[in-house]
C-alpha cells in the first residue's frame, strides 16, 4: 500500500502549530489558497484541514486514518481512538469559573454551568458527586455569568485575560488538555508499520 | 415520522437487499460444506439471564405482562449459549451450528456501529485449543476468499491480558476496565517496560517469536502468549492468503472470552467487520460446560467490498394475448432459470 496516510488536522492555529512541527521532522506541506488537501513533500501524508469540532467524526468514520486534535474535542466526541503521540504544543487548561469577588452559591448541592464542554461537565461534577445543571453555548461562553443566564462557566482557559475583561475569575483549575496525534482503530491494524514508521520520525530530535 | 427511521434500524431494497441475500446464502453455504448446522435463537429473552455479560447500555428492554424484564438479541453468541448450554448432554459434543440473523442495539446518533445489525456467524461446541481455533479460523479465511476480500484478521489472546490482571491484581471491575482501554487505545498508563511492549505488538509470527525470546515475562503470560504464536506458526502456512498477524492488543470486546480472540479489517471500512474467539466457561453459566470457539461476520460491513453479482437477471416480459400463453411461454423458461414476469402492469 502506497497510498500516503490520511490525516485530518483542525483548521486554526493548531494547523499552523502542526505544520511547523511536522516540518521540523522532515514533512512539509502548505495548503494552497482556499485548498482543504495537500500532500506532503515526501508523499507521506494527505493532509485534509477540517473544523475542529467535525475533526473526530471525519477519523471514525474512516475518511481520514489518523488526526491531530485537543483532548477537549476527543472528550466531547464519545469516541476512543489508537493513541500515539502526544505533542508539547497547543496545551491549555480547563477550569471552572464565575463572577469575581462573588461567594460560591452552594445551592441544595446543585451547580448551573453553562459551557460547550457538556460531556466533560457532567462527567467531571458527576464523578465528584455533584449534581449540575448545564446550559449548552457554542461561543462567547464568558457571557453566560455577565448577564445572568448562569453564575458558572467551564471553559478552556489560556492566559485568562478574557476572562478578566469580563469581570471573571477561576474558581478552580479542573484538568490540563493536550494535543496529540490518534488513529482509528482499523485504519491503524491496516497500516501500522507506515503509521509507525511516521511516529518514529516525529519521535526523533528535531531537524535529523 | 413517516420519513424518520428509528435509531439502530435498517432497511435494504432492491438491489442492496439482492446483494445482502447472496453474501449470507454464499458465507451460509461455505458453512454447510464445513458441516455447520443451522440454529435460531430467540429475539427476545429474559435479561436478568445476560445481564453480567452484556457491556454498557446498548441493549434495548422491556418489560413483559407479567412484569418480567426483558431484551431483544444483542448478541448471538450470547442466546446461543444459552439454548446450547441448557439443551446440550454429556456426549452430545462436537456440535458445529451456524447462524444468520438479525440483532438489535441502541445507538448513538452519530455510530458508524450501526452496521452491525445483520450478522452471520459460526460456532464450534465442544471444541479444544488449538485444533478448534484452527478450524475456525482456515473457515473464516475460505469465506473471505469466496467473498474476494483483501481482509487482515489479527490474532490475540484474552488469555494474556486475564493473566496480567490477575498478576496486577486488580480486582474491581473499573479497574480491569481501565486496563482494557489501555490496551486497546495503546493509552498511556499501568503497563510498563516488558508487558508495554508486548500489548504493543503487531506483526508476524516470526516476529512475535522473537518478541517472546527477548521479553522478560511472568510463566503464566508467557505460556498464553506461546500458545498464540504456536497457533500461528501452524496456521499461517495452511492459510489461503497471508491475512493473518499476531497483535497482542487484541484482548476481545467481550468478557466471556478465555482465549483465543481475533478481529478482521478491511481497507475502507472503519471498524473490524468480523470478531470472534475461544469462550471455555461460558456455556457453564447456563448448563453443560463445554470447551467452544466462535465467530462473527457483520453483512452490511462488507457487502460493498465483495465480488459477489448482483447483476444479469433482467427480466423478461412474457409475450401472449391470453395468460394461458404468457404461462406458458414463462413456466418453460423458467425452467430453464430465466427471470420472466407476466405483464399486466399499470
Amino acid at each position: 500500500m502506497n497510498e500516503p496516510l490520511t490525516l485530518a488536522l483542525p483548521k486554526g492555529r493548531l494547523f499552523e502549530q502542526v505544520r511547523e512541527h511536522f516540518g521540523q521532522h522532515g514533512f512539509v506541506f502548505s495548503l494552497e489558497d482556499r485548498k482543504l488537501t495537500a500532500v506532503d513533500q515526501t508523499g507521506t501524508l494527505k493532509i485534509i484541514a477540517v473544523k475542529n469540532a467535525d475533526l473526530p467524526t471525519y477519523v471514525r468514520h474512516g475518511i481520514a486514518g489518523l488526526g491531530v486534535c485537543g483532548d477537549d474535542v476527543l472528550y466531547e466526541a464519545g469516541v476512543e481512538f489508537t493513541h500515539l503521540l502526544p505533542f508539547d504544543f497547543g496545551s491549555t487548561r480547563m477550569a471552572l469559573a464565575g463572577l469575581k469577588d462573588q461567594p460560591v452559591r452552594e445551592t441544595a448541592g446543585s451547580l448551573t454551568i453553562a459551557t460547550k464542554f457538556t460531556r466533560f461537565t457532567r462527567d467531571w461534577f458527576h464523578a465528584l458527586g455533584t449534581s449540575v445543571k448545564i446550559i449548552r453555548l457554542d461561543g462567547s461562553v464568558e457571557l453566560a455569568p455577565v448577564l445572568g443566564l448562569a453564575p458558572y462557566i467551564v471553559d478552556l482557559v489560556e492566559t485568562g485575560s478574557t476572562l478578566k475583561a469580563n469581570g471573571l475569575e477561576v474558581r478552580e483549575w479542573l484538568k490540563s488538555i493536550g494535543v496529540s496525534l490518534f488513529a482509528n482503530p482499523a485504519y491503524f491494524k491496516l497500516r501500522y508499520q507506515e503509521i509507525t514508521r511516521f511516529v518514529d520520525r516525529l519521535k526523533e530530535p528535531a531537524g535529523s | 415520522m413517516l420519513y424518520k427511521l428509528p435509531q439502530g434500524t435498517e432497511r435494504l431494497l432492491l438491489e442492496d437487499a439482492l446483494r445482502r441475500q447472496r453474501v449470507v446464502r454464499l458465507v451460509q453455504d461455505t458453512f454447510q460444506l464445513w458441516g455447520y448446522g443451522p440454529v435460531q435463537t430467540p429475539v427476545i429473552d429474559f435479561y436478568d439471564l445476560y445481564a453480567p455479560f452484556l457491556p454498557g447500555d446498548d441493549v434495548y428492554r422491556l418489560v413483559d405482562r407479567e412484569g418480567e424484564l426483558l431484551m431483544l438479541r444483542s448478541d448471538i453468541t450470547l442466546f446461543l449459549a444459552r439454548s446450547v448450554g441448557t439443551t446440550l448432554r454429556e456426549g452430545h459434543t462436537p456440535l458445529r451450528l451456524c447462524y444468520a440473523d438479525t440483532i438489535l442495539r441502541h445507538q448513538d446518533a452519530q455510530d458508524i456501529s450501526e452496521n452491525e445489525f445483520f450478522q452471520v456467524g459460526a460456532e464450534f461446541i465442544g471444541s479444544l485449543a488449538p485444533d478448534g481455533d484452527l478450524e475456525m479460523l482456515l473457515l473464516l479465511d475460505d469465506i473471505l476468499e469466496r467473498l474476494g476480500l483483501e481482509a487482515q484478521i489479527h490474532l490475540g489472546s484474552r488469555a494474556v491480558f486475564d493473566q496480567v490482571v490477575r498478576l496486577e491484581g486488580l480486582q474491581n471491575e473499573s479497574d480491569k476496565l481501565a486496563l482494557q482501554k489501555e490496551v486497546l487505545f495503546r493509552r498511556p498508563g499501568l503497563l510498563k517496560g516488558d508487558l508495554k511492549d508486548l500489548f504493543s505488538f503487531v506483526g508476524t509470527h516470526g516476529e512475535a517469536r522473537a518478541l517472546l525470546s527477548r521479553l522478560k515475562l511472568d510463566a503464566s503470560v508467557r505460556k498464553a502468549a506461546e500458545d498464540l504464536v504456536a497457533l500461528a506458526e501452524t496456521l499461517v502456512p495452511l492459510a489461503l492468503k497471508e491475512r493473518f498477524r499476531v497483535d497482542f492488543s487484541e484482548i476481545g470486546q467481550r468478557e466471556y472470552y478465555t482465549g483465543l480472540v481475533f478481529q478482521a479489517y478491511l481497507a475502507g471500512v472503519g471498524d473490524a467487520f468480523a470478531a470472534g474467539g475461544r469462550y471455555d466457561s461460558l456455556l457453564g453459566r447456563f448448563g453443560l460446560a463445554s470447551p467452544s470457539v466462535g465467530f462473527s461476520l457483520s453483512v452490511r460491513k462488507i457487502e460493498p467490498y465483495t465480488t459477489v453479482q448482483v447483476t444479469g437477471d433482467e427480466a423478461v416480459v412474457a409475450p401472449g394475448s391470453t395468460w394461458k400463453e404468457r404461462l406458458t411461454w414463462a413456466r418453460r423458461e423458467r425452467a430453464a432459470g430465466r427471470v420472466v414476469t407476466l405483464g399486466g402492469a399499470v
